[in-house]
């Protein structure tokens, strides 16, 4: 994989790809909702800061739909969901790909924690998720890494040539979110 | 959940309609979540996933009780949400349209005239 592209471009216009619930939170598994409809501290921030918003698909979503239950990167890894996950990463990639053409400034804000949308962490199985589904939210392990959505993702721009976008995640799935610290901690990534 | 035209998450974008926040400030307030249709200047490549996907969020929500609704702009192309293009998918798979509000330039002019026209359809 290339590096990670700075993103910083000469033409001033920014755009951020943010993960699908960050502006719809009825796409999330059971129970790890946070807020009714949009996560607004984080939209409005990146609104404020001159980015466009482009929302990326939700890819576990579209393959269990909304009643599945919690997952793990374990066992999204598997090669019929990155065939998923490949066939979203193409359509998006057009999108990008035009951004990054424009000479925008393009980040990545994922979900960290998220099996699939994780930038910085995602989940793993080890030692209770992924066994008999008797589990408690509190013991969902969280570990550096990407999720699986946003490895097919950066997959599909390094064939196309275009670096992957400086990118951070709103950990809304660790079970010690705080929705004041993170918002201060994008406004950070953003100003870097 | 509201599907929305990209216009009205980014309108600075769009350098013949106004620079008008207040579709998404009231989305945003009303407690719905946003599906946001790709912009206008998507590459006709990507469109068709694009397309696709969001029906598939129709016929998956609707399957399970959720509100969908749609806001179009009257004055974009395709409302700006590739209307046409939704039509037939969603008639394919024989899926109705979701409950649809097109609005004009007046309607998102100022933050009481977007209200009066959304206050009753985002119930």
């Amino acid at each position: 994989m290339k590096r990670a592209g700075r993103g910083t471009r000469k033409s001033g216009r920014k755009v951020a790809f943010v993960a699908h619930c960050l502006v719809n939170q009825n796409a999330k598994v059971a129970e790890f909702a946070r807020l009714p409809g949009i996560v607004s501290p984080v939209i409005d921030l990146l609104r404020s800061s001159g980015y466009v918003i482009e929302q990326l698909p939700c890819p576990e979503l579209l393959f269990n739909g909304v009643t599945r239950w919690w997952t793990t990167k374990d066992i999204y890894d598997n090669p019929g969901y990155r065939k998923h996950c490949r066939s979203l990463a193409k359509f998006t990639a057009d999108v990008i790909e035009r951004y990054h053409r424009d000479r925008y400034e393009v980040v990545l804000i994922g979900l960290d924690g998220s099996p699939s949308s994780g930038v910085r962490f995602t989940g793993t199985s080890d030692p209770i998720w992924g066994g008999r589904p008797d589990a408690r939210i509190e013991e969902y392990k969280i570990v550096p890494g990407r999720g699986v959505w946003i490895e097919e993702l950066a997959k599909e721009l390094d064939e196309r040539g275009i670096p992957f976008p400086r990118a951070s995640g709103v950990p809304m799935d660790s079970p010690d979110f705080d929705l004041g610290r993170s918002v201060a901690e994008l406004a950070t990534f953003l100003s870097d | 959940m509201v599907i929305i035209a990209d216009y009205f998450l980014n309108p600075q974008q769009y350098k013949k309609l106004p620079n008008s926040p207040y579709v998404y400030e009231f989305v945003r307030d009303s407690g719905y979540g946003i599906i946001k249709m790709p912009p206008l200047a998507t590459p006709k490549v990507a469109l068709t996933g694009w397309v696709s996907s969001v029906a598939d969020q129709i016929q998956e929500y609707g399957n399970h009780g959720f509100t969908v609704l749609l806001i179009g702009m009257n004055s974009l192309p395709g409302k700006g949400v590739w209307v046409s293009e939704l039509k037939r998918e969603l008639l394919a798979r024989g899926v109705e349209m979701p409950a649809t509000m097109n609005l004009s330039v007046s309607d998102v002019a100022s933050r009481d005239s977007t209200k009066k026209i959304l206050v009753g359809f985002l119930r």
